[in-house]
């Protein structure tokens, strides 16, 4: 009867090379990161890197496409030579490194698997929190485009209230005395203060 | 060796003057103040405050932006001992002994040593700095574009593998900073690149809007995407007289305090986060020369002593490579660059030379600064410590609002507020995957540099790649860099052969 074996990431059909591949995948891929090989227990479970964590995956398609958008954006600028580097040149170069990174990264997560990537989320953060986080980013982005039109002190005096309620203030006096304060102690700061010009807006502040 | 007494002496006629200590001052406080809230740190806190700093000259403002990369190095402490919450990373090893003396009722004591040991370390990092500065400036002149590259190569390969995530991802990141540090005007032709006729991009990606996306923007929503139930926490503050350590207390951190500052000095000259490197190596130093090592973990004051010496000792000495290359070898040392950089200031081996004021200024600065700290932190510890009770639901707000405030004042642009909202939102991103945003940013802003000495080098070689290997410092980096990157490898095959073994020997 043949021995017990590790699983092993890739599909390999006879125990001796089966065996021996996992010694190079468990060399390969804790390479970089000096892991010490892979832990047993990254085996078990995982087939064929199927269930490889998505976001891992995404992050480096994202990180390759960039190079290729950086090569390709280079190429449209003189390369030159080596001697007289053109100004397409080093971007040309570094896209290229990127790339050859991005596609070392995406090796690694396929033969790592899915069960112990680095940062891993155990838990994923309760949708309330995210929304409230949503929220928040959403609510400075609206500022953001308003700041032009309703000048600083009353953008900021939104912004603040909005920040606030968005994390669960609720007593009138804080939610309008705190934005109030604050908005004042901004514009003074930074407008009457250190004299730097912020957006006036439609109501002339 | 004189002569840098007399440029020191200089210095301090400039440093003293009622404008600079009230800068030093400033920054101090304020440094203290981001170094105090869980998740704000120096790198945040310079990115924040740069925008204050425009109407000043560039001596002042460099004193103050120095004083808030100090003084969060102090305050990091404090949450660290009360809360046992890291108030910047360089303070994680200070929870360990530090949070237990705070339960056994000696908060004060662990406080008062961290201020004591910050101010020793700090000082005699300066103090060597200044006599070791100017001959390793003189050494620097003899640096060709061919060395700069190198070192800097070096600088990402180091920083990348001791970051503490994936070598890989952070060796993208730190390709990626450098490919958006390529936007805009190229610095050997004059043409534009990427740009996509956007008069914005122009003049290239502005690195505060990163830096304070990256960091400030990104711990904000890192901050607000948690239940509100744990956004509040609760803080002891100690009295003002349970602050002082005890003679015995005091001798048994002597010995901490001052191989901290080795340590710590030593530490802070190689490329990485040289703080975070310094506190860990001070702290295994301290356990292993200890005869207790088994009260390491339980509340020794050499556990604290040692570690915080070491922090303030490394993020002094990490002005040298700045100062005296212009290349910055951690985040908050990059920001610092930049800044110098907006106020016409070129840090490298001429600053000395062209900019004397702003260079022996600053360093006077620093032990002023250090004194201030240190009364600073010693009798209003429980002032700081109770900023720790302002709800988060008010804090996050008011820091997205600065940040705003704070971006939009850089260049008066609205641009800057979106690249910094965007790059917020991806620094988010960035930290739910763990990629690290610190190779990123240091290549963002060195990108150009690095560009501009690899160029002329292949441009004094006629296009030949071996002038890297032909100059001997040029090499040196250039192994270093090759023996850093094998390491994990090295690690692996040490492992391997251990783990083998028993398996032998059983056999």
């Amino acid at each position: 009867m043949l021995p017990p074996f590790r699983r092993c990431p890739l599909e390999i059909r006879t125990h001796r090379t089966r065996n021996r591949a996992c010694g190079v995948i468990g060399r390969l891929g804790a390479g970089f990161r000096g892991a010490g090989g892979l832990p047993p227990s990254s085996a078990v479970g995982f087939p064929r890197g199927a269930d490889m964590k998505m976001g891992e995956v995404i992050g480096g398609v994202i990180v390759l496409l960039f190079g290729a958008l950086t090569i390709v954006l280079s190429l449209q600028l003189p390369i030159g030579t080596f001697r007289m580097a053109g100004s397409g040149l080093f971007p040309m170069w570094l896209g290229i490194v990127l790339i050859l990174l991005s596609l070392l990264h995406l090796g690694n997560l396929r033969l790592k698997g899915g069960s112990r990537l680095e940062g891993e989320e155990k838990a994923e953060p309760p949708s309330e929190a995210t929304k409230q986080m949503m929220l928040f980013l959403g609510a400075s982005v609206l500022a953001t485009v308003c700041l032009d039109i309703l000048g600083f002190p009353l953008t900021a005096f939104l912004l603040m209230l909005l920040l606030l309620r968005i994390l669960g203030v609720r007593g009138p006096a804080m939610l309008v005395a705190m934005p109030l304060l604050t908005a004042l102690a901004a514009y003074f700061l930074f407008v009457r203060f250190l004299k730097i010009p912020l957006p006036k807006g439609l109501i002339g502040l | 060796m004189f002569e840098s007494l007399q440029h020191l002496f200089a210095g301090f006629g400039i440093a003293t003057t009622v404008a600079n200590l009230l800068y030093c001052l400033l920054g101090a406080v304020a440094g203290t103040l981001v170094g105090i809230l869980p998740g704000l740190g120096p790198i945040e806190g310079i990115a924040l405050l740069i925008p204050v700093t425009f109407g000043l000259s560039p001596t002042s403002a460099i004193i103050m932006l120095c004083g808030i990369y100090y003084g969060a190095m102090y305050g990091g402490s404090t949450t660290s001992i009360l809360l046992n919450v890291p108030g910047e990373t360089a303070s994680v090893i200070t929870c360990i002994d530090g949070y237990q003396m705070a339960k056994k009722g000696r908060a004060g004591p662990a406080l008062a040593i961290c201020a004591i040991g910050s101010f020793i370390g700090g000082t005699l990092s300066i103090f060597a700095m200044v006599f070791l500065a100017p001959p390793l400036a003189t050494a620097a002149l003899a640096f060709g574009p061919p060395e700069f590259f190198s070192l800097m190569v070096c600088g990402f390969i180091v920083l990348s593998n001791v970051t503490g995530a994936s070598l890989l991802k952070s060796l993208m990141m730190a390709v990626v900073g450098l490919i958006i540090g390529t936007v805009g005007l190229d610095p050997v032709t004059g043409d534009y690149r990427f740009t996509f006729d956007s008069t914005y991009l122009l003049s290239g990606i502005e690195f505060v809007a990163v830096a304070i996306g990256l960091f400030g923007i990104a711990e904000v929503l890192a901050n607000v995407d948690q239940p509100l139930d744990k956004l509040e926490q609760s803080v002891i503050v100690p009295r003002f007289r349970d602050l002082f350590p005890s003679l015995q207390d005091l001798k048994q951190s002597v010995g901490a305090i001052l191989r901290g500052s080795g340590i710590g000095f030593g530490v802070g000259l190689v490329p990485g986060p040289a703080p975070v490197i310094a506190t860990y190596a001070s702290y295994m130093t301290e356990k292993k020369v200890s005869q207790h090592p088994e009260e390491f973990g339980k509340g020794t004051i050499e556990g604290v002593a040692g570690p915080e010496t070491a922090n303030n000792a490394a993020c002094q000495s990490a002005f040298i490579p700045l100062f005296v290359l212009g290349i910055p070898f951690a985040p908050p040392t990059a920001i610092l660059l930049g800044a110098l950089m907006i106020h016409g200031v070129v840090p490298g081996p001429m600053m000395m030379s062209e900019h004397p004021d702003v260079f022996w200024g600053v360093i006077a600065s620093m032990y002023i600064g250090n004194f201030i700290l240190l009364l600073l932190n010693l009798p209003f510890v429980p002032f700081f410590a109770s900023i720790l009770r302002i709800p988060k639901k008010i804090l996050l707000p008011l820091v997205m609002l600065f940040c705003i405030t704070g971006m939009y004042t850089v260049n008066n642009a609205i641009g800057d507020i979106w690249l910094m909202l965007a790059m917020g939102a991806l620094g988010f991103v960035m930290r739910k995957r763990a990629y690290e945003a610190a190779p990123l940013l240091l290549a963002l802003v060195i990108g150009p540099k690095m560009e501009v000495a690899f160029r002329q080098s292949l441009m004094l070689s006629h296009g030949d790649f071996g002038v890297f290997v032909e100059r001997p410092f040029s090499l040196a980096f250039l192994t270093a860099t090759v023996l850093f990157l094998l390491m994990p490898f090295f690690q692996f095959a040490v492992r391997r052969l251990r783990g083998r073994r028993p398996e032998g020997g059983m056999g």
